[in-house]
């Protein structure tokens, strides 16, 4: 089992373009009429911000396609470890930038690491939830659930405190990890929710882990994506 | 024995008293100029506290105070009032409880076609003048002469606290930077007299000098610049390993080798600083001195108080009444140096100070490469020693009259302020 590296080069150009592209044009301000500027008190939410659109949108396609096989014999835990390493070499590479955005925001560092943590392990459950479950039958319902945990609830939760207050539907929004990140300060209304959220992917990412020899699929080869 | 200790404590803990508070240009004042009062204190047993002063908005100069058991002493502090109703508010404080305090209301503002002359009490006519109101022989004006105690004109002048007055009779020679910027000594009521250079806390022309949004130019320049060349180093590393065709290690390898250098980068070359000052300073020269009328646009990238020392007591300057009530501020004075606290919001805070000083360049803190920093921060105008005009901030006319017009000059100093 060894990574395939002109996909793991995909992965990082496109790394470098999703997080410190949009990082650079957020901060700088670099898009016409102020499009997606950001003040300094968000930068280090800027920066969380496209680490978690990478790990949630882009890096579920390179699942497992980012392993070659080669014959080996797939252990018990499948090809996560290292598609994990990658995750956390991706978390790493993302270092220097929430370096940059924490001192501009002046967040501290224990925001910066709570925004890494949160990336990290969501970054982890959707790498073992495509591996273990199989990435090309569990993608459909994947992007389906990432994108109502993400945007559909917060925003049903938006409409529903802007038309029917009485509701109390705000906790629809915290379940997205981009409210979490909206957190992260020391002085945010909700400072449990990157911790909160990180364990809660932690843990589940675990759970599939210690389930995975008897929820994959039976040939895993028919289910490569 | 326990009456006398009783007692003794009792003389211990008893505050000091305010014996008078009187103004040095007696009810007439500027709206937006200081307003120096002349503090009589005596305490019955040593205090250690402050003396504070305050008007009708939220800006408190303390000065420390310290008395010995029995003494009696004068202190000049100074408030800025505001409105026709605004009350000068003389406090002792005793850390942060306020142990006595005085209120001086029914200030008299005056316009800009009034001309306020301070006589010295001494001087034969000064009860004869004091409180009259005599046209001036030339223009539209009118004297107002107020007696005042001249021996504390010199220390309101070198504090910046005397610039509600336009003229003087009689008092010491020299009056340093208010006389540079333009006071007039006068002999008697029949004289001409010109506003002097005046700037006060509601002026619209400072929207000027104000830059727009929340971000320090140096470090979003800086941020920029830092993700533009990680950016760059890894796509390096990852080409590389990707057209020699080497193997995954050397991929990871390169890519975290990438990646501990731009982290080490950050903590050696990336800009520390939470704040920048940029002064906005305009050098008036009168009878062979100098004296420097400075804005300094205090930028910060967070909400948090900020400590900022300057020599002479700043004065906040806005662009209009609203925005004169957002302001959260404290000075304490000191022998040499002023400490001014900012609680306002962290959009870029205006404060003015005028001083004798020269017009001065800061130097970068020496520890890092004058080239790395400036290739870190190109583009903007940080550690520049020159001054360069500024955009939009000149030239001004101060004083009503039309008498002096100022062209401002701007200067970039980029530091740890908090």
């Amino acid at each position: 089992m060894k990574l395939d590296v002109p996909r793991a080069v995909t992965v990082h150009l496109l790394w470098i373009g999703c997080v410190g592209g949009a990082f650079a044009a957020a901060a700088g301000g670099l898009l016409p009429a102020g499009i997606g500027s950001i003040d300094p008190e968000s930068a280090l939410s800027a920066v969380v911000h496209a680490q978690l659109f990478f790990v949630l949108i882009v890096w579920p396609y390179f699942i497992p396609r980012l392993v070659r096989r080669e014959g080996a014999t797939l252990g018990t835990l499948g090809e996560s470890p290292l598609l994990l390493a990658q995750v956390l070499l991706l978390c790493a590479a993302g270092l220097p930038l929430a370096l940059v955005g924490e001192n501009l925001s002046e967040a501290g560092i224990s925001a910066l690491f709570r925004g890494q943590l949160m990336v990290l392990a969501v970054g982890a459950f959707v790498t073992i939830l495509h591996d273990v479950l199989g990435a090309a039958r569990v993608r459909p319902w994947y992007f389906l659930g990432a994108f109502a945990v993400s945007a559909v609830l917060p925003y049903a939760g938006y409409l529903a405190a802007e038309f029917a207050p009485s509701w109390k539907t705000g906790a629809f929004a915290a379940v997205s990890p981009f409210w979490a990140a909206e957190n992260l300060a020391r002085d945010a209304a909700h400072p449990w929710a990157p911790l909160t959220l990180s364990a809660i992917f932690g843990v589940a990412a675990v759970a599939l882990l210690a389930a995975a020899p008897s929820m994959r699929p039976v040939d895993p080869s028919s289910a490569r994506g | 024995m326990a009456f006398v200790l009783v007692l003794t404590a009792l003389l211990l803990q008893d505050p000091p008293t305010l014996r008078s508070v009187e103004p040095l240009t007696g009810p007439s004042a500027r709206s937006g100029c200081w307003y120096p009062v002349v503090v009589r204190l005596h305490s019955a047993a040593e205090f250690d506290g402050e003396l504070a002063a305050s008007a009708d908005w939220d800006y408190r100069v303390r000065r420390p105070l310290k008395l010995g058991a029995g003494s009696e002493v004068s202190v000049l502090i100074a408030a800025i009032p505001l409105q026709e109703d605004a009350k000068i508010r003389i406090s002792v404080l005793r850390g942060r409880e306020e142990v006595a305090f005085r209120e001086l209301s029914s200030l008299q503002l005056l316009g800009d076609h009034a001309r306020l002359v301070l006589v010295d009490r001494s001087h034969p006519r000064a009860a004869e003048w004091d409180g009259t109101s005599v046209p001036a022989v030339v223009g539209p004006v009118t004297l107002r002469p107020r007696v005042s105690d001249a021996a504390w004109w010199d220390e309101a002048a070198r504090r910046g606290w005397l610039e509600a007055a336009d003229a003087v009779i009689g008092g010491p020679e020299g009056l340093g930077i208010w006389e540079t910027l333009g006071g007039s000594r006068i002999e008697d009521l029949r004289q001409e007299v010109p506003a002097p250079v005046r700037w006060k806390v509601i002026e619209p022309r400072s929207a000027a000098l104000r830059g727009g949004g929340r971000w320090i130019g140096a470090k979003r320049d800086a941020a920029v610049l830092f993700t533009a060349v990680y950016g760059f180093a890894l796509f390096t590393a990852v080409f590389l390993a990707w057209t020699r065709k080497l193997g995954p290690a050397a991929l990871w390898g390169g890519v975290g080798g990438v990646t501990i250098a731009f982290v080490a980068a950050f903590y050696v070359f990336f800009p520390r600083g939470d704040g920048a000052i940029q002064a906005h300073r305009a050098v008036y020269r009168s009878g062979g001195r100098d004296a420097a009328v400075t804005v300094h646009e205090i930028r910060r990238s967070s909400a948090p108080p900020t400590e900022y020392r300057s020599s002479t007591t700043p004065k906040p300057v806005v662009a209009s009444l609203p925005e004169v009530h957002l302001v959260r501020m404290e000075a304490l004075v000191g022998p040499e140096q002023c400490t001014v606290t900012l609680a306002t919001p962290p959009e870029s805070n205006l404060l003015l100070t005028v001083d004798g000083g020269a017009w001065t360049s800061e130097s970068p803190p020496a520890s890092v490469p004058r080239a790395v920093q400036e290739f870190f921060t190109r583009g903007t105008a940080a550690w520049q020693a020159a001054g360069r005009e500024a955009s939009g901030a000149g030239p001004f006319t101060l004083g009503g009259a039309g008498i002096v017009e100022l062209r401002f000059r701007t200067l970039i100093r980029y530091e740890r302020i908090r």
